[in-house]
């Protein structure tokens, strides 16, 4: 067989095609493999982001680098913005981010060569950027259940400190309603097996026995006017009245309680005004006050002094008892809440102060009260002043 | 030596009511004495040693179950026995059983029990009356 020349030169060129085409073929394989292994390496990293914009961050680092670009940038709908665009760049490519619940925003990549970017470049980086957007997505759901886990967390904590006050409270009332249950019941029981008892002894015990229940109806009054507020069916009956009047009654009815303790109780009214009020309502609030203050003293005593600021009336209850620790003040108000060191020592629901706020509240009135340890404490009463009616 | 019973309650009818109920004792040789609060309870325990006590909780300067510790702790006041009346409900402190008192009872209590409990301590017979 012999061999002519332009066969010989049509070989040539054919091994020089196809080692052409071996080169491009080699060259789309490792494109390929660049593209896989970027992909891999976002997913993979992506999913680990803690945040959008670390999400935001990774994309524009790992898409420059393999598309060598000069610069990127990531526009979010939201409104933020990360990385940032060259000066006169002459090659763009934008390609926008998305979900299954719609479009985030956009990501842009910038050179400065002319026609840089290919076809294949904007294919690669449109499937980068449907990671980033599931990522977001993830991202923002993971976001939304750190906060609602935070918030049940906390909601969890006030439960149940609220828990711990009820069985506390429902501890305290019971002893209350112990207290003179067992004198009631036990005085009964004795009258009713001395048949032979004389009646001035049989009186006396009677006599205990009313008193006992009187303080059982005053407790079980607290509750239920309690219950009834926070169900917001007391009833007010207001008219306008005179302050001093109220606070007069208050201190005349509880003298007895301090002078029992050996303690001063004084009245000051330096200016007397007038209140829109439900006077028993507005009684039970000195009452408790006042109570308190006796309660809570054991030497020197109680001063209530009445004034008036502009056009509100105050008042205010001052004693030199054992005082309130700074920790306890934020919460003497709340319902239930007994001082901590108090409950194995003195008698009290817990109820009491509540009642105070509730009613104040209801006579767009407020409460405050400053107190050191050991020295006593004063709660100032502020209400709006009236008018006096014209005589 | 006569027995002595101390009573240590802030409320004056309960300490009147335990003073009425335990009485008939009184006709056989038993002191009974009285404690208005947890402090002054205590002192009169290590003053007077007595064969039992009936010690309310709720009380001004010391609660019961801190009296009730200080006198279990005392190796003087070993053959104290000691009855805590209490009025709370469910929440009782947690007890430390070296400390704990001898006996709780509830409040209201009843007195034909609370007699017939302190003769039993105490090793006196009681005349019921048959």
């Amino acid at each position: 067989m012999t061999l002519r020349a332009q066969d010989t030169v049509s070989v040539d060129d054919r091994l020089a095609a196809s080692k052409a085409e071996i080169e491009a073929l080699t060259q789309e394989t490792l494109n390929l493999y660049r593209q896989v292994n970027l992909l891999y390496r976002i997913g993979e990293s992506i999913n680990a982001c803690l945040s959008s914009a670390e999400v935001c961050q990774l994309v524009l680092r790992e898409s420059c680098k393999i598309l060598r670009a000069s610069a990127g940038i990531i526009e979010l709908d939201d409104g933020t913005q990360h990385g940032a665009a060259p000066e006169a760049p002459t090659s763009e490519l934008r390609v926008p981010i998305e979900n299954a619940h719609g479009r985030l925003g956009t990501v842009t990549l910038f050179d400065k060569r002319i026609g840089f970017f290919t076809a294949a470049d904007e294919k690669l980086i449109r499937a980068v950027a449907r990671q980033a957007g599931i990522a977001l997505e993830n991202n923002r759901l993971i976001q939304g259940l750190l906060q609602k886990n935070q918030e049940l967390a906390q909601v969890n904590e006030e439960l149940t400190a609220l828990d711990r006050m009820k069985s506390d409270f429902v501890s305290n009332v019971s002893h209350e309603l112990r207290t003179p249950l067992a004198s009631i019941k036990g005085f009964a029981a004795t009258i009713l097996v001395d048949e032979e008892m004389p009646t001035e002894v049989v009186r006396e015990f009677v006599g205990i026995i009313n008193e006992e229940s009187d303080k059982l109806v005053v407790i079980i009054n607290d509750i239920l006017d309690l219950s009834k507020m926070m169900s917001g069916h007391m009833k007010y009956e207001l008219s306008r009245s005179p302050m001093e009047a109220v606070l007069t009654d208050v201190v005349r009815l509880l003298s007895v309680l301090a002078e029992r303790k050996g303690l001063t109780l004084t009245l000051e009214i330096l200016d007397p005004c007038w209140v829109e009020m439900d006077v028993n309502r507005m009684a039970q609030v000195f009452k408790n006050l006042v109570g308190n203050a006796i309660k809570f003293t054991d030497s020197g005593g109680v001063r209530v002094r009445q004034w008036t600021e502009e056009d509100e009336v105050c008042v205010a209850v001052m004693d030199t008892g054992e005082g309130i620790a700074p920790a306890q003040l934020p919460h003497i108000f709340d319902k239930f809440y007994r001082v901590e060191n108090v409950v194995h020592t003195r008698e009290g629901t817990g109820l009491g102060l509540a009642l105070v706020r509730s009613i104040l509240e209801r006579h767009g009135g407020r409460v405050d009260v400053e107190s050191r340890l050991g020295e006593g404490s004063t709660f100032t009463v502020r209400m709006p002043r009236v008018p006096a009616p014209e005589a | 030596m006569s027995k002595r019973i101390l009573i240590v309650d802030d409320d004056t009818h309960i300490r009147l009511l335990l003073h009425r109920t335990l009485e008939e004792l009184e006709g056989m040789g038993v002191e009974i004495h009285f404690a208005e609060d947890g402090l002054d309870g205590l002192n009169q325990t290590r003053a007077l040693q007595p064969d039992l006590m009936f010690l309310d909780v709720m009380m001004p300067h010391m609660n019961g179950f801190e009296v009730c510790r200080e006198v279990r702790r005392d190796p003087a006041l070993v053959k104290t026995h000691i009855v805590v009346l209490t009025a709370r409900g469910q929440t009782q402190p947690p007890l430390d059983l070296r400390y704990a008192p001898h006996e709780i009872m509830t409040k209201p209590f009843d007195p034909d029990i609370i007699v017939a409990r302190a003769a039993q301590v105490l090793g006196v017979s009681l005349d019921f009356g048959f």
